[in-house]
């Protein structure tokens, strides 16, 4: 992966000067420490960091073709750059070895239309001066991020939006809609960002720049059917060669690749396929010292297992807490949980050990239906089909053991958490319900005149938002799609992801993510993804007899990491002083006599529930993230 | 008086405030959202200490601990016994 920042149409015809891209290209020098580099044009100046890790000595960009009329910047990986040279590109004068040249001869050869010939990851910026357009192109599902604000027909675009902010070209304000969206479904809805004004291009879009106009084109979305036909046995096999291939391409790189191993199915899953074709491989593994938390004892028999070179990181308290505000630097973004800032930690031992590329498990959940929360909907439709059943909600308690509230033994409360709207199984939001009530219990903290100005009607936003109708999916699926669409690229992708890779330079690969992958189990019967309440079944059938025993038959374990505990180890107190009644009185969001007794209620140690540790990280995080970015 | 004291335990650990005017006696927890799912808990763990009572699992039900009268009658009831 590497940075790109730029300028399109400038204003009036009239280059700004030459330090604005450098100073955006510096701000995410940690996305391309390697080399940098411009184009300059009439209209444009694209700029480039550039982590090397396909074509080392020729890969620099910007990439132009012959006459130099089209040049590209772009951050991400052509997995399929090969297949795509003697497929359809075998007389064209590359003078280069490296992925990105395929984008702009493929481009002549296809024009816009050749997006949907690309697997991989990607956020590009191609200029056509012949045709004096601009596009700027997001992959399908929102690894690679890209943001842009545009005054007039000027637009600054970059991969994070700290560059968009540089040099005052905007006056940063928090986006307080968009905040309503974020307390509910932990992301604001695409396009829109937590900063009025800087939107993204949303996963499988681009933007056609001209002169006089910006437009928004969709080229891919998430879809789902039955349409697959064939035995068990036969669709797994296809199943298998296509993972096999998402993982082998995956490993085309020019410096050596390794891997994430959580102890759970999915990254499991990859070093199977890696072993498979002989990779000799480096893993690593957060460890916690809370037994809850942690996964060591299956992260160390995997690495046995497949007889991986093993490190881990066991992210400490007081570890966690020194890297919370670094972390919200790099995310752009308040969080609901402390979770990102342990990968941070992660990949800055996977950069310590000369590691550029790392593949990892992400996508497995979304594309084989994996998640609780699925689960959760699948028992309460089963539910709401006889709503005065008794054993049909007790069903639910299986589902989150490590949940207090299961030692309760009483279904009248699991009635009263999952009862809410039972029978509304048309909602998009349908799944998302209960947690939605949680998260969005921020509101409560939030000053009378600033609420006033939140939209939580949430299920009206997003159905003005995605292109599906209620009923179209049914339950299961819609599940898949809403969290495919927001909570993946949102906050799995971004701030548990590419941004807590790209903090320490290294770029995350995920074969779940193959956009082949997903489009083959979008048309699978959704028994095969959740076979009763067994999740991702297909997937356990295929590596059933490859992967150890004790992977298979755990139980699913969410990534998680310790919030209030961790958070209450910082030095000096310093993050608690941003809970401060003048802190909070200087970013005028939340009500500080509340947030006081928020914080009196963590320093007693009473406040252990979900509820209140979401409350308290979310509040921290909010006030940091105002403070680095708003007021800064 | 206990139910005082219990009414500004709820009012400051769950909805973060002393305005008294936003919990009446028979408002639902639940219902309400003002305790949720793990939340229980915490008034369980309260009950129990502050009154000197063990709840048992058949009692940790919504007609007992599921409102500010609901949790003084069946604190009553558990004393007297």
């Amino acid at each position: 992966m590497c940075g790109i920042a730029g300028i399109i149409n400038y204003a009036d015809g009239v280059p700004p000067s030459d330090k604005l891209v450098s100073t955006m290209l510096e701000l995410i020098q940690h996305r391309g420490p390697d080399t940098y580099g411009n184009y300059i044009s009439k209209f444009n100046h694209l700029g480039h960091a550039r982590l090397s890790i396909i074509d080392l000595e020729g890969g620099d960009q910007p990439i132009y073709n012959i006459d130099k009329s089209v040049s590209v910047v772009f951050n991400g990986e052509i997995y399929n750059y090969i297949e795509l040279k003697s497929q359809y590109l075998s007389d064209y004068p590359f003078y280069t070895f490296s992925d990105t040249e395929v984008i702009v001869a493929l481009y002549e050869k296809f024009g816009i239309d050749f997006i949907s010939y690309l697997n991989g990851q990607f956020a590009i910026c191609l200029y056509d001066s012949k045709l004096e357009k601009t596009y700027l192109i997001r992959d399908r599902v929102g690894i690679c991020p890209l943001f842009y604000f545009q005054k007039g027909n000027t637009i600054l675009f970059a991969s994070e939006m700290k560059s968009i902010l540089a040099r005052n070209q905007l006056t940063p304000t928090i986006n307080l809609p968009a905040f309503s969206d974020f307390i509910h479904l932990w992301t604001p809805l695409s396009p829109d960002t937590l900063f009025n004004g800087i939107k993204e291009v949303s996963p499988g879009c681009y933007l056609e720049v001209q002169l006089d106009s910006v437009r928004n084109f969709r080229y891919w979305d998430f879809t789902y059917s039955s349409s697959t036909l064939g035995s068990l046995r036969e669709i797994t096999c296809q199943l298998d060669s296509l993972l096999e291939d998402a993982v082998n391409i995956r490993l085309r790189s020019d410096v050596p690749v390794a891997a994430y191993l959580s102890g759970g199915l999915d990254s499991t899953i990859i070093l199977s396929y890696l072993k498979k074709n002989g990779v000799n491989l480096s893993t690593f593994s957060l460890t916690f010292s809370d037994e809850q938390l942690n996964e060591e004892k299956f992260q160390k028999e995997v690495s046995s297992h497949f007889s991986t070179r093993h490190n881990s990181v066991q992210a400490e308290y007081q570890l966690i807490a020194d890297n919370f505000i670094s972390t919200i630097w790099h995310t752009e973004t308040p969080l609901f949980r402390t979770s990102p800032t342990p990968m941070m930690l992660l990949s800055s031992k996977v950069h310590d050990k000369g590691y550029k590329v790392v593949l990892t498990g992400e996508g497995a959940d979304e594309v084989f239906g994996g998640y609780d929360i699925f689960k959760e909907a699948k028992i309460r439709e089963f539910w709401s089909r006889n709503p005065d059943s008794l054993w049909r909600p007790g069903l639910l308690r299986k589902l989150y053991p490590y949940l207090d509230f299961t030692k309760i033994n009483s279904s009248d409360y699991l009635k009263q958490v999952f009862g809410h709207n039972l029978n509304n199984t048309d909602d998009l939001l349908y799944a998302y319900q209960t947690r939605a009530k949680t998260t969005s219990s921020v509101a409560d903290f939030l000053l009378k005149d600033i609420a006033s100005e939140m939209d939580n009607n949430i299920e009206n936003k997003v159905r003005k938002k995605f292109p599906v109708t209620s009923g179209q999916y049914g339950v299961f699926n819609t599940a898949q799609y809403i969290e495919s669409k927001t909570i993946m690229p949102g906050y799995i992708l971004s701030s548990q992801g590419d941004r807590m890779l790209m903090a320490n330079s290294v770029e995350g690969r995920y074969p779940f993510l193959d956009h082949r992958v997903i489009e083959f189990a979008g048309n699978l019967r959704n028994s095969l993804k959740m076979n009763g309440l067994n999740e991702k079944f297909i997937l356990k059938e295929l590596v059933k007899d490859r992967i150890p025993k004790a992977v298979l038959k755990r139980p699913k374990q969410p990534y998680r990491a310790p919030d209030i505990k961790a958070l209450m180890y910082s030095k000096n107190n310093q993050l608690l002083d941003y809970l401060s009644e003048s802190e909070i009185n200087k970013n005028h969001l939340f009500d500080p006599s509340r947030v006081n007794k928020l914080v009196k209620k963590a320093l007693s140690g009473r406040a252990k529930s979900v509820k209140d540790n979401m409350l308290f990280t979310t509040i921290l995080s909010t006030q940091i993230w105002m403070d680095k970015f708003i007021n800064h | 008086m206990f139910k005082d004291k219990l009414r500004l335990f709820i009012l400051e650990n769950f909805l973060f405030t002393e305005d008294q005017s936003e919990l009446e006696d028979d408002d639902s927890f639940m219902e309400k959202e003002i305790i949720d799912s793990t939340g229980i808990l915490e008034v369980i763990e309260y009950l129990e200490e502050e009154c000197g009572i063990k709840i048992e699992d058949e009692e940790m039900i919504p007609d007992n601990l599921d409102s500010i009268n609901k949790v003084i009658n069946f604190v009553n009831q558990k004393q007297k016994n």
